[in-house]
């Protein structure tokens, strides 16, 4: 896209306030907007004339940056510069507003610049001019080189604890594919989610939550349906330094997630400096370690030093100086500033693997709980400013702190120095034994191999002393890693390389074999199955990134992510179905995909005619049969439909045949009487409706005889029943 | 004209001669709810876990895609 075209997506107000910036004559005399982004154009265009600015380097970098921030506003550009680690942010943004380079698009605009409106407000939207940024490349930063301490200067070192994090976070992310993790209205873990997390990671709640916080920062688990559910791994996630990578860029630019610094101690930093502050230091913090100049080890206190000459309100946000009475004006506020600046590095930092912690005393000692310096706050009033006649402010000299940091490689991965992980070689002493175990020292065995092998293999307890560290490969372990989003080909690699030799052959063997028969067959929850006319349509609307094409018309995708008719195999049963009296099935909704498996076990034919099979029904239980059939039906099934299906069932018992001798009487009345007399009772059966009496077998003669006794001659009956 | 929806099933997915290999399988068969077209197959969400215990009983273990 050209200038003029990028011009052209400004707003009229914003094209005119740069022109009259550049050229208020002209802009007076510019009428329609083409004319206007004509003569900007040309302006922009003159590097002469751009060059004529005088642009210091800081200035550059600004607007480097203005250029590379899409919906750019005041305070992400301060931010950005300050994470680059550059000084006097707000006089360069000043200058750049007083220039025309940068336009204030909420402040009134005209002959009088607002300076002070723009700077007061950190969501004021700014307008860089868009030929800009590609005349100024963004160069690299220069280092911060401060004294190196000696390593022998060094008495005590913790190493950074980024592995263990990552393997937490990962811990995490399985757990809420694990659990059904309910969240609240508010967005925040309910109580029975928060202690099922703290009991699977056995942590405190507050780190739970915090490693939490840094898995939603990082993308890796986000809120579905009120649910804590995980996210595909990314690809650039499945090494330790790509997964802290994530987390470390989501955890400085969200100014609403809170610092670990509370997680060990309450520091009285951490209450002093508020969210909005804490956020943007971060940036300046890190940034401040990206620029570092050296692998060795350096003090705290100069980085701190360093930061502060950055931003020197770091960590006070912009409320700061209506809440507070000094204003970051007094000594008190500077102690706060540093106390929450080495808490962030030394363990925010720390934790995240950026540095190995260093103690120059023989003993840890930690200096976050300095005394806080009243004397001076009598200085200041309430609602911020010096009190009025007070005495000059006496010398205040910050109590010193003992740490020092030192950057890790990892670290540089994690700050984007690096690429990923170099490959280290043979690791001495690194075993993968016939038997599944692999150990490793800890001291050499690269922190990525480490967290791979904590995700794919057992650990074995170690002591706390143990210079090595064990775990088993075993089957359950390696498959879930798989479905985590594990390389398994490239761990067995990186298992041979770090041996020096390819791995045991049984080992190799085996853990292919694992690795073969998983994801030969994939299983899509929570998806649509989308059926288009032909290959044609479906491959129009077969573009975004998580949809799968099946064979020739198919389409799956994400659950909603398509509208159209739907066929819900979920809910009440499909009335696909009529079932008429001649045991034929009519498929009224062909497109039902359950029909075929429903009805080919029981009918003959296919398609949307079908017919009952009475070689098929035989021996099956009717009523289960018939309960699903009356469900899918979409006409009620007559009975006749239904004693056919029963019958062809085997569900009716046998129906009973033989040849009787029938007494037909005149009524009722007399053929009980009859039955009654002794003559004929031992000859009757039984009686039927309408004076008919059924005899035993074999005694007509008797029973004729029987009647004659009694003066009642016999006629033929069959005739007289059938009359 | 719009698609159809089909909605409320979990989907297997597989290469056409490796499903119908797998569905070989009488229990897993069983389980199947539909089959709309060569190396796709459906089973009622109900039947998930029964199919994939089925499925890591005789060796395979399926990649699991969650949707919304």
């Amino acid at each position: 896209m050209n200038l003029a075209e990028t011009l052209d997506g400004y707003a009229a107000d914003a094209l005119n306030a740069m022109l009259r910036v550049w050229d208020l004559d002209t802009a007076k005399r510019a009428g329609t907007k083409t004319e206007r982004i004509r003569l900007l154009t040309a302006i922009l265009s003159d590097t002469e004339r751009l060059g004529d600015a005088r642009l210091t380097p800081g200035e550059r970098i600004m607007l480097a940056l203005a250029g590379r921030h899409p919906n750019l506003r005041t305070g992400t550009l301060l931010r950005a510069f300050r994470a680059r680690g550059e000084a006097d942010a707000e006089s360069t943004l000043k200058g750049l507003v007083g220039c025309g380079l940068l336009l204030c698009l909420d402040s009134e605009w005209g002959t009088k610049i607002a300076l002070d409106d723009v700077m007061r407000r950190t969501g004021a939207r700014l307008a860089v001019a868009p030929g800009l940024p590609e005349l100024l490349p963004l160069s690299t930063p220069a280092p911060i080189c401060p004294a190196p301490v000696p390593d022998v200067g060094i008495r005590a070192v913790r190493p950074h604890r980024g592995a263990e994090t990552g393997a937490r976070i990962l811990a995490l992310v399985a757990c809420a594919a694990r659990r059904k993790l309910r969240v609240n209205v508010g967005g925040d873990l309910g109580n029975p989610a928060l202690e099922a997390l703290v009991r699977d990671l056995e942590l405190p709640p507050m780190h739970v939550v915090w490693l939490l916080e840094l898995a939603r920062a990082g993308g890796l688990v986000d809120v579905r349906d009120r649910l804590l559910r995980p996210v595909e791994l990314p690809a650039d996630a499945r090494t330790l330094g790509g997964l802290l990578a994530r987390v470390h860029a989501g955890f400085v630019a969200r100014s609403t997630l809170k610092d670990d610094i509370d997680l060990d101690a309450p520091t009285y930093g951490y209450r002093v400096i508020t969210e909005s502050g804490a956020g943007a230091a971060r940036g300046v913090l890190h940034g401040v370690l990206a620029r570092l100049g050296t692998d060795g080890w350096v003090r705290v206190d100069d980085l701190v030093d360093a930061a502060l000459r950055i931003d020197r309100r770091l960590g006070l946000g912009e409320l700061e100086r209506y809440r507070y009475s000094t204003a970051g004006d007094c000594p008190s506020d500077w102690l706060a500033q540093r106390e929450y600046a080495r808490g962030a590095l030394t363990q925010a930092a720390w934790r995240l693997g950026l540095v190995d912690v260093g103690s120059t005393e023989a003993e840890w000692h930690t200096p976050l709980h300095p005394e806080r310096p009243y004397e001076y706050d009598g200085l200041f009033r309430e609602g911020g400013g010096r009190r009025p006649g007070a005495p000059a402010l006496p010398a205040w000299t910050p109590p010193p702190c003992g740490l020092c940091v030192r950057l890790t490689p990892l670290g540089r991965r994690v700050l984007g120095l690096t690429a990923d992980e170099p490959a280290t070689g043979a690791i001495p002493g690194f075993l993968v034994a016939m038997d599944f175990e692999v150990v490793g020292p800890v001291a050499t065995t690269p922190p990525g191999l480490t967290f791979r092998l904590d995700q794919a293999a057992r650990p074995i307890p170690i002591g706390p002393g143990d210079p090595v560290r064990r775990w088993k490969l075993e089957r359950e372990r390696w498959l879930a890693a798989l479905q985590g989003g594990l390389d398994g080909a490239a761990l067995l690699a990186d298992l041979a390389e770090a041996l020096g030799r390819p791995l045991p052959g049984n080992v190799a063997d085996t853990l292919a074999g694992w690795a073969n028969n998983y994801g030969v067959t994939t299983l899509f929850a929570g998806h649509d199955l989308i059926a288009y006319a032909d290959r044609a349509a479906r491959d129009a609307a077969a573009r975004g990134p998580r949809t799968v094409a099946i064979a020739d018309r198919w389409l799956l995708v994400p659950r909603g992510g398509v509208n159209g008719t739907v066929l819900h195999y979920g809910g009440p049963p499909i009335r696909s179905l009529e079932i008429l009296e001649d045991a034929t099935v009519k498929v009224l909704v062909t497109a039902d995909l359950l029909v075929p498996s429903e009805l080919d076990p029981i009918t003959e034919g296919a398609g949307a005619t079908r017919r009952l099979s009475a070689a098929k029904l035989r021996g099956r239980p009717a009523e289960p049969l018939l309960d699903a059939l009356r469900a899918r039906a979409a006409t009620p099934m007559s009975p006749t439909t239904e004693v056919l299906i029963r019958g062809w069932c085997g569900d009716i018992p046998p129906a009973g045949l033989a040849a009787v001798d029938l007494l037909q009487l005149e009524d009722a009345t007399t053929a009980e009487a009859l039955a009654a007399r002794p003559e004929l009772a031992p000859y009757v059966q039984g009686a039927l409706y309408g004076g008919v009496l059924v005899l035993r077998p074999n005694c007509r003669p008797a029973v004729v005889r029987a009647l004659g006794s009694l003066g009642i001659g016999v006629a033929n009956a069959l005739e007289y029943a059938l009359k | 004209m719009p698609p159809l929806v089909h909605r409320g099933l979990v989907w297997i997915t597989a290469d056409p001669s490796a499903l119908d290999l797998l569905l070989a399988d009488p229990q897993l068969a069983r389980l199947v709810a539909a089959r709309p077209a060569p190396g796709l197959a459906a089973v009622r969400p109900a039947d998930q876990a029964r199919f994939t215990a089925r499925l890591a009983k005789i060796g395979q273990v399926p990649r699991l895609v969650e949707g919304a």
